[in-house]
């Protein structure tokens, strides 16, 4: 059974959007000494099977010449994840989500990323081999700093 | 069959995605002597361009890996199929292979991810999530059409 099947949108809402307003306070916070960042929280419109329509917070980062990035959810019926997040650039994208319970596994005893540990926002990496890292301040900035190409 | 066939097109996406970062840093450093042949780079909305291309090209590859996985698992099972040729009597072997291998061309993937968890070794929750994948794939290949939205984890 996978978390589309066992978990209705009315739980899987909520919670989601829950993570989003702490992880978006906390990038704000993050950021608050970068003066030559502005953000600015706009809304986005989210269109999921099981909760239908709904909307939600999005960051926008810019400098002063220009948008870094949108801090956008991408929704909450994820699977092997309570939710993700896109951090859209104009050179790439990167994945955060939110795994519980150690994520997703290979096996019961087998996690496929080996770096979660708590429950909490993750940034999964395009890469062929599985690789994820807990948000935190200083991945963010290099994230920001990947998407962007932007020297924070 | 021991390799896995969703290595090439996962390697041939992680090159698309570099090399679109490559054309936006491009555009950005306007270094316009590098696109000689195009006029795009240089229009006003050429970084939004690349944006939306990618995100072609993302839904693209997700189309692409499930239909690598799709001819895989239909390859194999027309390997498995074929002790079909040593029925008897004889005459009819052959000519019910043949019928076989080309009705399984057409069989529904539903149908084959089912049939798929009747084997022990398989992990029926990973045929759930392909189910979950296969849904995304018919969403994007029928238009994605706003009205029935699905999601996914980028497949790693």
């Amino acid at each position: 059974m996978n978390i589309i099947e066992e978990q209705s949108g009315e739980q899987a809402k909520p919670f989601f959007l829950a993570q989003v307003d702490q992880l978006f306070d906390d990038i704000k916070n993050g950021l608050a000494d970068k003066q030559q960042l502005h953000i600015e929280q706009q809304e986005v419109r989210l269109n999921e099977e099981l909760t239908g329509v709904y909307m939600a917070p999005k960051l926008v980062i810019s400098s002063s010449e220009e948008t870094l990035a949108d801090i956008k959810p991408y929704g909450a019926h994820i699977i092997e994840a309570k939710g993700r997040i896109d951090i859209i650039g104009g050179g790439r994208t990167e994945n955060i989500g939110y795994f519980i319970n150690g994520g997703p596994r290979l096996a019961a005893d087998k996690q496929l990323y080996q770096e979660i540990e708590a429950d909490g926002w993750y940034w999964v990496a395009n890469s062929s081999e599985p690789k994820a890292g807990a948000i935190n301040q200083d991945l963010f900035l290099k994230l920001l700093k990947g998407v962007s190409h932007y020297e924070l | 069959m021991n390799y896995n066939p969703l290595v090439p097109v996962w390697k041939a996406y992680q090159v698309s995605v570099e090399c679109f970062d490559i054309a936006h840093q491009t555009i950005k450093q306007n270094k316009t002597e590098l696109f000689t042949d195009s006029d795009w780079p240089s229009q006003p909305n050429a970084k939004q361009y690349i944006v939306e291309a990618r995100q072609e090209s993302n839904d693209l590859f997700v189309v692409g890996l499930w239909a690598t996985f799709e001819r895989f698992v239909i390859s194999y099972l027309q390997e498995k199929g074929a002790v079909l040729q040593n029925i008897s009597p004889i005459a009819l072997a052959n000519p019910v292979y043949e019928q076989f291998k080309r009705e399984v061309e057409f069989w529904k993937s539903d149908d084959i991810l089912n049939l798929l968890k009747e084997i022990p070794s398989i992990n029926s929750h990973l045929i759930g999530q392909a189910k979950t994948i296969l849904r995304y794939r018919n969403w994007i290949a029928h238009g994605r059409d706003s009205d029935k939205a699905v999601k996914i984890l980028l497949v790693n």
